[in-house]
């Protein structure tokens, strides 16, 4: 389940980032533009977790 | 298309305006709608697609927030400045958090809930998102952006 709400985070806010970033024009740059951010979310995510592993409390 | 208008317009000459500039009262309102209904301001200047986008997306944020058993911070059940902190972050989902607010509705924490923290974050997100869609569309009326 907390993996599924960090996809769902990710996804919603890659979508808003990338319409509203004004730097990016066309439709190609605007989905990999959101797929950077879902991307970095989920990895800096899944690297965060890891490194915590180690301290669960 | 790039001009550099005049003082007499409202934007000092520094300012260069790229796209269409809408008139005052719809950049203001648009900034109203958007507050009132996430991406209604886009609607209102033209933006169909991009308006339905963000509608979709903040109210999911919101309804995964609730589901996820979250809260929305309100001043009157909030005694620490966190938390008050964390309210004007809701505070930008506008009329549903005013509405909720009134009504008492999401309002009480349900911490026995494993989830309530992701809810709360959704939440909060939700808003915070809704803040950055409100200065979007007061950008596209200003003639900031496309």
């Amino acid at each position: 389940m907390h993996f599924l709400a960090m996809i769902l985070f990710s996804l919603i806010v890659g979508i808003v980032f990338a319409l509203l970033n004004s730097e990016i024009t066309g439709g190609r740059a605007r989905l990999l533009y959101g797929l950077k951010v879902f991307g970095l979310f989920v990895g800096i995510g899944l690297a965060l977790a890891y490194l915590m592993y180690p301290f669960p409390r | 298309m790039t001009d550099t208008f005049p003082s007499h317009t409202g934007h000092p000459d520094h300012i260069r305006v790229e796209y269409p500039i809408a008139p005052a009262g719809m950049r203001i309102a648009a900034v109203i709608l958007a507050m009132i209904i996430p991406g209604a301001g886009h609607l209102l200047l033209g933006k169909v697609k991009r308006a339905i986008v963000f509608f979709v997306c903040v109210a999911a944020m919101f309804a995964f927030g609730l589901v996820l058993q979250g809260h929305l911070f309100v001043s009157s059940n909030s005694p620490d400045w966190l938390s008050r902190f964390f309210g004007l972050f809701d505070l930008g989902l506008g009329v549903p958090y005013i509405v909720c607010w009134m009504m008492g509705w999401f309002t009480q924490a349900v911490s026995i809930s494993p989830s309530f923290e992701y809810g709360n974050t959704f939440l909060m997100v939700s808003g915070l998102l809704n803040y950055l869609i409100m200065l979007d569309a007061f950008d596209i009326a200003a003639g900031r952006k496309p």
